[in-house]
């Protein structure tokens, strides 16, 4: 099937409103796999933010049918993931995106006097 | 209990895929009224990018086709409110006001108007290719399709025909007796009861046979071309509508109260209720087809990372 036909999405704002909870969820399983809750802690520990469990399994099916995460053999009833390589590469990509607009933000503010 | 019933409001594809591992999360964090209404709206998001998923592969054409359908009843709430809004303007002095006192609700009354062509456009544009597709398919030997298909004219020859047949039988302003109290009449209200109700079946009717017959042909991606984009835009001329109907109401109560409380409305009831009705169910279609077209365009397969 080719992909462009249908304009497929190809980066994290391909994602919508999960863009956000998909950054959260490849930056906590960065460190190591993770189950639903223990990523629901991990984020809430890094970040402060809460990911409701909707959004969280949102977020989780469409990271795992673009190859990003990969769920691991379930534990209990628990499965956890784990960050594919595609899923780092991707993550990467917006970590750089994210550093170059902050360094820019932060070029003006200063350049306005404004600074942090 | 209410985690189980929240639960299998997601479609049964993603509960066989997430059942297990999501009850164990939701049994470890507290359940607010935020969080209901995370899953509420997270089941509805399931429902239209995951519930016709197939295994291992990501239906494309399956997602276009939920949410051209989720659309597409949105837009069928969104005209029985619609009609219901024009029925209650039906022979209401507040309706003379807006062509000869009151440039106000005449704007108003323009809005809605706009909105609803604006909304009507996009939806047939959207539908056209599917439509021809639908009806080709029809004509080529779906008899099950043709009959469906014939479900859409047949329905307000029925309603009609109950009309001319079946009303006169009870109620005398059918036949030139205005004056006289037909409310009294044994068997008028139920006769005008059914006329109303077979009014909306035959809508609702009609919806269903060509919802069922575009979920029975066969469609290729092309016959969606146009629909993504162009249902997209139905929602915020929906909106718009909307909007307009708000004006009108908001307008008519501040500048008519005394006419805007009279017993002039849908069924009886005053225009003050049968507004708040209209307003109710026509925001519940727009706010359904704005979450469809914000959560149910296809964004679904593997992307391409650098």
């Amino acid at each position: 099937m080719d992909l462009e036909v249908f304009n497929m999405p190809a980066d994290f704002t391909s994602l919508g409103r999960f863009s956000a909870p998909a950054l959260y969820i490849l930056s906590s399983l960065a460190s190591g796999d993770k189950h639903g809750y223990a990523m629901v802690q991990d984020i809430i520990a890094f970040s402060g933010v809460r990911l409701e469990p909707g959004t969280l399994y949102g977020a989780l099916a469409r990271l795992e049918r673009w190859g990003w995460i990969e769920p691991l053999p379930a534990r209990d009833r628990r499965h956890p993931y784990r960050l594919t390589s595609a899923g780092r590469t991707a993550l990467a990509a917006q970590v750089e995106h994210l550093q170059q607009v902050t360094a820019i933000s932060l070029g003006r503010l200063t350049a306005r006097g404004e600074g942090l | 209990m209410i985690l189980t019933m929240l639960i299998r409001l997601y479609p049964r594809r993603w509960r066989k895929r997430y059942e297990d591992e999501f009850a164990a999360l939701l049994e470890e964090i507290p359940l607010t009224p935020l969080t209901v209404l995370d899953l509420l709206l997270s089941a509805l998001d399931a429902h239209l990018n995951f519930g016709l998923e197939e295994e291992g592969i990501y239906a494309m054409s399956a997602q276009l086709r939920r949410f051209t359908l989720s659309s597409f009843w949105s837009w069928v709430v969104y005209i029985i409110a619609g009609l219901g809004f024009y029925g209650m303007l039906d022979d209401n002095p507040l309706t003379k006001l807006a062509h000869t006192g009151s440039m106000a609700l005449h704007i108003a009354v323009l809005v809605v108007q706009a909105g609803a062509i604006l909304a009507l456009a996009a939806m047939g544009f959207g539908g056209l290719l599917i439509a021809l597709a639908v009806i080709r398919q029809a004509l080529g030997g779906r008899r099950d399709v043709l009959a469906l298909l014939a479900v859409t004219p047949f329905s307000p020859i029925v309603v009609v025909a109950y009309a001319v047949i079946v009303i006169p039988y009870f109620t005398p302003i059918f036949v030139g007796n205005p004056a006289t109290d037909y409310s009294s009449q044994p068997g008028t209200m139920a006769a005008y009861l059914g006329l109303i109700g077979l009014f909306h079946a035959a809508i609702l009717g009609s919806a269903w046979a060509v919802a069922s017959a575009i979920t029975r042909c066969d469609l290729g991606e092309t016959a969606f071309r146009f629909t993504r984009p162009a249902f997209r835009l139905a929602a915020p001329a929906m909106l718009l509508t909307l909007a307009g109907v708000l004006a009108w109401g908001i307008i008519a109560f501040l500048s008519f109260p005394s006419l805007f409380s009279e017993a002039l409305g849908l069924y009886g009831m005053n225009t003050e209720l049968s507004w708040v009705l209209v307003v109710i169910v026509m925001g519940a279609a727009t706010a359904f087809s704005g979450i469809t077209a914000l959560c149910g365009s296809p964004d679904g397969a593997v992307p391409q990372v650098a």
